[in-house]
């Protein structure tokens, strides 16, 4: 063994300067190149709260992009450098160690994590400083409610509007007037708006998530979490615009950039923009299928006027005849059914429970002894007593009156009765033949498709809903 | 330096190298025991720990204790806790008797703690059912802590009655040379003990 | 002078492996028993793999279309998370720690052997348990079983799933006590804690987390299992429950488990980069303490897999602690670089794969920094970043440190070279299908994917198409390696008691060794990584003569050629 050779390698293991200088250029440049990468890593940019956490993924990038080109550059050299030559069979210096070394590669990265906790907490304190006059339509303050169903989003707004009382409503002393509130299945907001939202859940735990706001928060039994973001416009500008019918149209990437004068100009008013809110936390087995949209109009103006007023409107005039009022609170996403079941009619597209095309014509028919409206509401109620084919217990939540749950009944929803007699109502109109007469429920429509009778068909149905009562009491 | 390496030994030499071995071997072993009981006891006791965790996060639950209920009792535990430190000072006593060969006074002492480490446990299936289920989420974990420590008295319980079995049947099974099932099962009650009195504390005098 | 304990100039006699027989049944022997682990996790590995590779299937398409239902997809990546970490990463390590530890501190045996035993035996059951549960509607809430979905919703298989990984948790608290006493008590006399090898402090500092963190486990489960037959609502907050109970508890084990399952990797790794660069490993001490703080402040990070549901005013000082872990993480990789710089690297498989490690490890360790970053956190919890991340680290961590180690060790336990052109191949398809397969999650995570989905958004199938396929390469390459196994087993070159030359004591005793391991106690070289110096190459050529030498066509390191040496007999069965 020649030693004398082996102190010489030893000598040789520490570049020359330049080599240095050249290497970490390499990493300083490739991690600069990399973090420049930042935007398109990400969604679209639509909230305050998004342009800080990119800030600081920039930094993330930056600084994870010296430590990767760093090591793998050091490794990549070494192992080109240090590969053993053919017929050597010596082995390397016996080196152990080198204190300064070990010390410099204790503190410096002892001081980026520093640095990155406390450029972390920076941002997480500005992103989570609660605004002032949230959710302000006109001036006043509108209270909305997440609601997480599997598998389903709905949103509760609960306006600064007063509302009629209703027939038998009396208020005590000191009792605030009810307020005008109605549900969707559509978070609206504007620019420029500061969203809170107050979130809950009405079985497992789900995670609410808007890629385009940098934004996650769980929702869970038993809590109320809260979410505040800021929308803001994004350079890619709005999408879609509501046409004269109320259609949604989708612009071309010119005309969702134009300002909104130069838009207006052209008659392109009533924009907005939509990005997805996702399910991030494991709920069942639609998990993959429960989102919605997030709709942010281009200014209070047209939030008003395509949303804000036409809910109010509905929600102060709701229709007498069954069949429509079940449509517009089926239509309006109040309860989490979209998501699971086909119903060609409303757009349903969910495949985790039994399509309900033509569920008039079948319901009388499923179970013996029962009819229409009896199979709907013991559906609706029980969901587990009868089970179509193919689909598992325990998928349809239970709906009732009250939130006394009848024993075993968890988890829980509350569906007032009237809602009950119009979706009833409603799901007895589903028939494929044509003929609405074909509905196995008894509902007798005119020839030209309403009820003949709203009044006693709301008898008819409220005979067997009200069978229920005394399972909530 | 150079290496260089043995020469092959002689049968003499082969047989005290044996010898030495088995002795050798036979401290290792009772050495890795006791390090062994007490990496046990060390890792079990944190089920305890996380069973404790779980009490004062279960405090915060809106029914925790409805109203009209109130927390169980204090006395009778007491009382258990009691007899279970006897039992485990009388268990100690026992262990040291059976290490300096007083056989006798070993056995007499072992079913001492025997009988009140039995009374102990009487006492805490009683207290089972110390709260009714309507109570809240108290009763709940109270039923899962006392259970969970009842489980593990009565298998360490077992052990002691069966040691009470072997020196009753042969008087001079454990002896000075011969005790480390007697000072395992002695460990292992200590063991019961901490754990008890850590579950007594935050069940019976943490409001 | 000093002395190696084996007989002068004379050859040891030829080994006899175990027969098939002795490895199916009960056995006290280490040896035994970390075979027997090691084949048992290895078929565990195949299920899991194929699991994986059913998600996959499913997921190029953006629509359900491969599983019945949402249900049935849910279960598939449920039991592929189960499987690939308690059935297979955990007792992989077990394998290699009951194998070799012993075999490393010149013992006979473990403290144990008889506890060793009902370890192993609990896993099988085990197994057999948590894949039963597809008779029963298996459980579709995840490895992290959240509740209520896993105690309201999920099928009886939630309630075989607990009670499978109770069984686990106690089998590994078993083992980890026989590993701590084992190394406390046995090492040999000249070998103080600071001479031992490192992958035997890797060991020490994993087993130490383990008998601290699994009781947890056994106590969430516990909760768990009374929730779901015993009528309790510890997790029901319709009835006073509360939800966070369980994330809680869970993860003050499951966060050390991450560690559980990479710390013994690290030690892999450090043993091998040492031996196949022939230089010491680089800062040795620094590495094994390094192992110890991870280990202690991995028992104070747990919440940050809860940064979306924990109470606010808690993240900050969570995101803190995670940070630290950083550090010592970090000292080990410039460590290992050290180790390697100014060595002669010698590219055997194994040599591959623990620089590999190096190189797929770090980018998990990144993304890991990122994710303790509680703002950017918010953006990729739960989605295919978090997916990335952790499979940089249990797949490019543990699972390339543990092919490492089956090229490096499968000599001394067969007594047969694995053949290197077919390691360089998988090694090769194994990084370029790990890769592909996992690095453009991060993307897909970033821009909206949520994890655990069957159904996703249509923009991003086609990512998902090159995820998938590069998958099927991935999944491909481990056949190449289990081809490799089963054909060395019998038809490899004859290994000889050291074929890489390397100075731990595993290697100073014949390939495989005898049922006693050792003739005498054997004498350990004062520095377990003391390479480059005439007194290691003196130790070695000793070994070399008493034990003989590999088969010179074998891809072992050559030898200097100084003194005439005979080969080393084939072990035979």
């Amino acid at each position: 063994m020649d030693m004398s050779r082996q102190n010489n390698q030893s000598s040789n293991i520490v570049p020359s300067i330049p080599t240095i200088a050249i290497f970490l250029a390499i990493i300083v440049g490739g991690a600069v190149v990399l973090s420049t990468f930042a935007p398109i890593l990400l969604p679209p940019q639509a909230s305050v709260q998004a342009q800080r956490t990119d800030g600081l993924f920039t930094v993330l990038l930056l600084l994870g992009g010296v430590v990767f080109f760093l090591v793998q550059g050091l490794l990549v050299y070494s192992i080109i450098r240090f590969r053993v030559r053919p017929n050597d069979v010596s082995d390397g210096p016996n080196i152990h160690g080198n204190t300064t070394l070990e010390i410099v590669w204790t503190i410096i990265p002892a001081i980026v994590v520093v640095v990155l906790s406390i450029l972390s907490f920076v941002v997480w304190q500005a992103n989570s400083t609660p605004q002032d006059n949230v959710n302000l339509v006109e001036g006043k303050p509108m209270k909305i409610n997440v609601v997480g169903a599997r598998y389903a989003w709905s949103f509760e707004y609960i306006t600064p509007q007063e509302r009629p009382l209703a027939e038998g409503e009396t208020l005590t002393e000191g009792q605030e007037a009810p307020r005008v509130s109605f549900a969707s299945n559509q978070l609206h907001t504007y620019v420029g708006q500061h969203v809170k939202l107050d979130m809950n859940t009405r079985d497992v735990i789900h995670s609410f998530w808007i890629p385009a706001m940098r934004l996650k928060q769980d929702v869970m039994p038993g809590r109320t979490t809260e979410l505040r973001f800021d929308p803001i416009a994004t350079n890619s500008g709005f999408e879609y615009r509501l046409d004269e019918e109320g259609r949604e149209v989708r612009l071309t990437p010119e005309q969702a950039r134009l300002s909104k004068e130069e838009a207006a100009a052209q008659g392109l008013t009533n924009r907005y923009t939509k990005y997805r809110i996702v399910c991030s936390e494991l709920c069942g087995s639609g998990h993959g299928q429960m989102y919605a949209y997030i709709y942010v109009h281009e200014d209070e103006e047209a939030f008003l006027a395509n949303f804000y007023n036409p809910q109010v409107f509905a929600a102060l005039n709701p229709p007498d005849d069954p069949v429509l009022k079940g449509e517009a609170i089926l239509r309006s996403g109040a309860y989490p059914c979209a998501n699971c079941h086909i119903l060609n009619s409303l757009g349903w597209v969910g495949v985790t429970g039994p399509s309900l095309n033509g569920i008039g014509e079948r319901a009388g028919r499923r179970v013996g002894g029962l009819n229409g409206i009896e199979y709907l509401a013991q559906s609706i109620h029980l969901p587990n007593e009868y089970l179509v084919p193919g689909y598992a217990a325990g998928q349809m939540p239970y709906f009732g009156y009250s939130a006394q749950a009848p024993a075993g009944h968890s988890p829980y929803n509350v569906m007032p009765e009237s809602d009950l007699i119009g979706i009833i109502g409603y799901l007895c109109a589903q028939v494929e033949s044509g003929n609405l007469n074909d509905n196995t429920c008894g509902l007798v429509f005119d020839d030209d498709g309403m009820l003949a009778d709203s009044e006693a068909t709301i008898a008819q149905i409220e005979a067997v809903t009200a069978t229920y009562r005394s399972l909530y009491e | 330096m150079q290496y260089t390496t043995r020469k092959p030994l002689t049968a003499e030499e082969k047989r005290e190298r044996e010898r030495q071995r088995q002795e050798r071997e036979a401290a290792l072993r009772l050495k890795n025991n006791k390090l062994g009981v007490t990496i046990f006891q060390g890792s079990w006791i944190m089920v305890f720990v996380a069973l404790i965790i779980v009490n004062w996060q279960m405090r915060y639950s809106p029914e925790w204790l409805k109203p009209g209920y109130s927390t169980p009792d204090a006395t009778l535990p007491s009382v258990a806790t009691a007899l279970l430190l006897a039992s485990a000072w009388s268990a100690r006593s026992a262990l040291r008797a059976v290490k300096a060969d007083q056989v006798a006074q070993f056995l007499s002492q072992w079913r001492t703690a025997t009988v009140l480490g039995g009374a102990f446990f009487l006492i805490m299936l009683s207290q089972l059912f110390a709260l009714p289920p309507e109570a809240g989420q108290i009763t709940s974990v109270f039923r899962v802590m006392i259970g969970y420590h009842a489980a593990h008295a009565i298998a360490i319980a077992f052990m002691m009655v069966q040691v009470m079995r072997y020196a009753q049947a042969r008087p001079k099974h454990y002896n000075a040379n011969n005790h480390w099932a007697v000072e395992a099962t002695v460990r292992l009650w200590y063991f019961v003990v901490v754990a008890w009195i850590m579950f007594y504390v935050v069940l019976y005098w943490i409001p | 002078m000093a002395t190696i304990s084996v007989p002068l100039e004379q050859l040891q006699p030829k080994v006899k492996r175990p027969g098939l027989g002795q490895y199916l049944r009960w056995s006290v022997d280490h040896k035994i028993i970390g075979v027997q682990y090691a084949v048992t996790a290895l078929i565990f590995f195949l299920i899991g793999g194929a699991l994986a590779l059913g998600i996959r299937w499913e997921l190029f398409t953006p629509d359900l279309d491969f599983m019945a239902d949402g249900t049935a997809y849910n279960s598939l990546f449920s039991i592929h998370g189960t499987v690939m970490i308690f059935l297979w990463i955990i007792p992989m390590f077990g394998a290699f720690g009951n194998y070799l530890i012993p075999l490393q501190l010149g013992a006979k045996d473990m403290a144990f052997p008889w506890l060793n035993a009902l370890a192993f035996w609990l896993i099988p059951p085990a197994g057999i348990f948590l894949l039963g549960g597809y008779l029963v509607g298996q459980t579709e809430a995840g490895w992290t079983s959240y509740p209520p979905l896993s105690t309201l919703f999920s099928g009886d298989g939630q309630t075989m799933w607990a009670m499978s990984i109770h069984l686990l948790g106690i089998s590994s608290i078993l083992g980890a006590i026989n590993f701590i006493v084992t190394i406390l008590n046995m090492r040999p006399e000249g070998m103080s804690l600071w001479q031992m090898p490192l992958f035997c402090w890797a060991l020490l500092a994993t087993s130490f987390i383990v008998v601290m963190a699994t009781p947890f486990l056994a106590g969430a489960l516990t909760l768990l299992l009374l929730d779901r037959v015993g009528g309790t609502a510890f997790f029901d907050a319709n009835r006073g429950g509360d939800v966070l109970l369980w994330q809680n508890i869970f993860w003050f084990y499951s966060h050390p488990a991450v560690y559980i399952m990479v710390l013994p990797g690290m030690g892999v790794v450090s043993e091998i980069l040492s031996v196949h660069s022939r230089k010491p490993v680089f800062g040795y001490r620094m590495i094994a303490l390094s192992s110890m703080a991870i280990a202690l402040v991995g028992f104070m990070v747990w919440a940050h897999h809860m940064f979306t549901s924990l109470q606010p005013e808690l993240r900050i000082p969570f995101m803190i602690t995670t940070m630290i872990i950083a550090v010592p993480t970090g000292i080990k990789i410039f460590s290992w670089i050290g180790t390697i710089w100014g060595g002669k690297i010698r590219f055997t498989s194994a040599m591959l794969f623990a620089l590999g490690f190096l190189s797929m490890f770090v980018i998990g360790g990144i993304s890991g920094v990122m994710l303790a970053a509680v703002p950017f956190n918010y953006q990729v919890h739960d989605t295919y970043f978090v997916v990335s991340h952790f499979h940089f680290v249990l797949f490019g961590g543990s699972v390339f440190s543990i092919y490492a180690a089956i090229y490096h060790w499968f000599p001394k336990v067969s007594g047969r070279m694995l053949d290197e052109r077919l390691g360089r191949l998988h090694f090769a398809l194994t990084y370029i299908g790990f890769f592909f397969t996992f690095f453009p999650m991060h993307w897909v995570g970033m821009l909206g994917m949520p994890r655990r989905v069957a159904v996703y958004a249509p923009e991003f199938q086609s990512w998902n198409i090159v995820i998938g396929i590069a998958s099927f390469v991935l999944g491909f390459s481990t056949l190449i390696l289990l081809y490799n196994m089963a054909w060395s087993w019998s038809k490899g070159r004859v290994a000889g008691a050291n074929p890489w030359r390397a100075l731990t004591l595993e290697w100073a005793t014949t390939s495989p060794p005898p049922a006693w391991n050792f003739d005498e106690d054997p004498v350990p070289f004062e520095d377990p990584y003391g390479y480059g110096t005439e007194a290691a190459q003196a130790y070695l050529d000793a070994i070399d003569r008493a034990f003989g030498l590999p088969d010179a066509a074998s891809d072992a390191l050559p030898r200097t050629g100084s003194t005439p040496l005979s080969p080393a007999p084939a072990a035979g069965d």
